[in-house]
């Protein structure tokens, strides 16, 4: 894991720190620091980086504006010392949110984080998965998988036309896959949005399935399904 | 500038919080020393600017101010003035006279000054320390 990162902090003793961090992690190469939104946005212009350190109350332009006027995509994660952005950072989709002054173990959980979304973000760009079934590797689109179901140490990869058994958790699988398509209904069961036939109560029907739905899934699902 | 200070036993002084600085800096000392220095600039000249906007009764720019300046004490290991600066942003945000913001500040700003004294004493110690090294 590694990432290209800017630090856009009004603060210098926060940046230092920061960049001190980064330094100390191997994980995290800092290609340039500055003191304001505006001059970040101006080395965002011909330059690139996949993660940005921003703090939210600068001179000038503030985080969430600089988050609005960003043409790339990279991860953000905010850095500030005031809890009351933690609802806009989660309106803004920033990955993290990090209370100045922060520990090096919090720093640690961030990149955890940070490998998480990315590793989201690969996945949904990707239209398959390979998964291993008695040492082979078998490729199953994401359009031909009905769901997932856990089965002891084991899940259970659902297709129209076949079931394969492979070692892994719910868990794994659920970073593997798009979760703008799929979707963990039960702690068990993750299933292909596309394929459900119809839900009532706490069973949702996919492909000749019918599948739990857990009541803390229920409301998302609901506003899932509608929404599609 | 970089420091490999594997064979030292530099400890903070007691007066600050090692365990929070040693968790800032692990084996950088140079970086400490570097935002020591920076810090006692900071506080000194966040003082001068708090004391305008209290003269001058403009209350949000005071609290800018004093509000951007309270990380600097965890970067320096001062939890307790750290917290300190957050109750007097609250008290500013409460809307409380402002002869009480003034008589606080005054408070607050004998702690401030007395950190300055503090930081710039064990910025020496590490400048110090650091050049046996050099």
């Amino acid at each position: 894991m590694s990432f290209n990162a800017i630090i856009v902090e009004d603060l210098p003793e926060a940046s230092q720190v920061l960049e001190g961090f980064c330094r100390r992690s191997g994980a995290v190469n800092v290609v340039g620091r500055f003191p304001d939104a505006n001059q970040a946005l101006g080395f965002l212009q011909s330059s690139e980086a996949d993660l940005v350190f921003l703090d939210v109350e600068m001179p000038g332009i503030d985080g969430f504006e600089f988050i609005r006027k960003l043409e790339q995509n990279p991860q953000v994660i905010l850095t500030t010392s005031k809890t009351e952005y933690a609802y806009a950072a989660f309106e803004h989709r920033v990955t993290d949110f990090l209370h100045k002054p922060f520990t090096y173990s919090r720093f640690l959980d961030a990149l955890q984080r940070l490998a998480v979304r990315r590793q989201e973000l690969a996945s949904q760009q990707e239209s398959h998965l390979f998964i291993k079934v008695d040492g082979r590797l078998v490729r199953v689109n994401h359009d031909e998988l009905l769901y997932v179901e856990s089965a002891g140490d084991y899940v259970r990869f659902v297709t129209r036309e076949r079931k394969y058994l492979t070692h892994s958790t719910i868990k794994n699988v659920e970073a593997r896959l798009p979760s703008s398509a799929f979707m963990k209904v039960h702690r068990s069961y993750i299933v292909n949005l596309s394929h459900v036939v119809d839900f009532q109560e706490a069973l949702l029907r996919v492909g000749d399935s019918a599948i739990p739905v857990s009541k803390a899934h229920k409301s998302r699902l609901r506003e899932q399904i509608s929404g599609k | 500038m970089s420091v490999d200070t594997n064979e030292t036993d530099f400890r903070f002084s007691e007066v600050f919080d090692s365990l929070s600085l040693n968790d800032l800096y692990g084996e950088d000392l140079a970086m400490a020393m570097e935002v020591f220095g920076g810090s006692a600039v900071r506080i000194s000249e966040t003082l001068k600017a708090a004391r305008a906007y209290i003269d001058a009764g403009d209350r949000d720019r005071l609290l800018r101010e004093i509000h951007r300046i309270r990380p600097v004490f965890g970067y320096t290991g001062q939890p307790l003035l750290q917290d300190a600066v957050g109750r007097f942003e609250g008290l500013c945000r409460s809307g409380a006279a402002m002869s009480q913001v003034t008589e606080e500040f005054e408070e607050l700003g004998r702690a401030m000054r007395e950190s300055i004294r503090l930081i710039e004493g064990e910025h020496a110690r590490l400048t110090g320390f650091i050049n046996r090294f050099a």
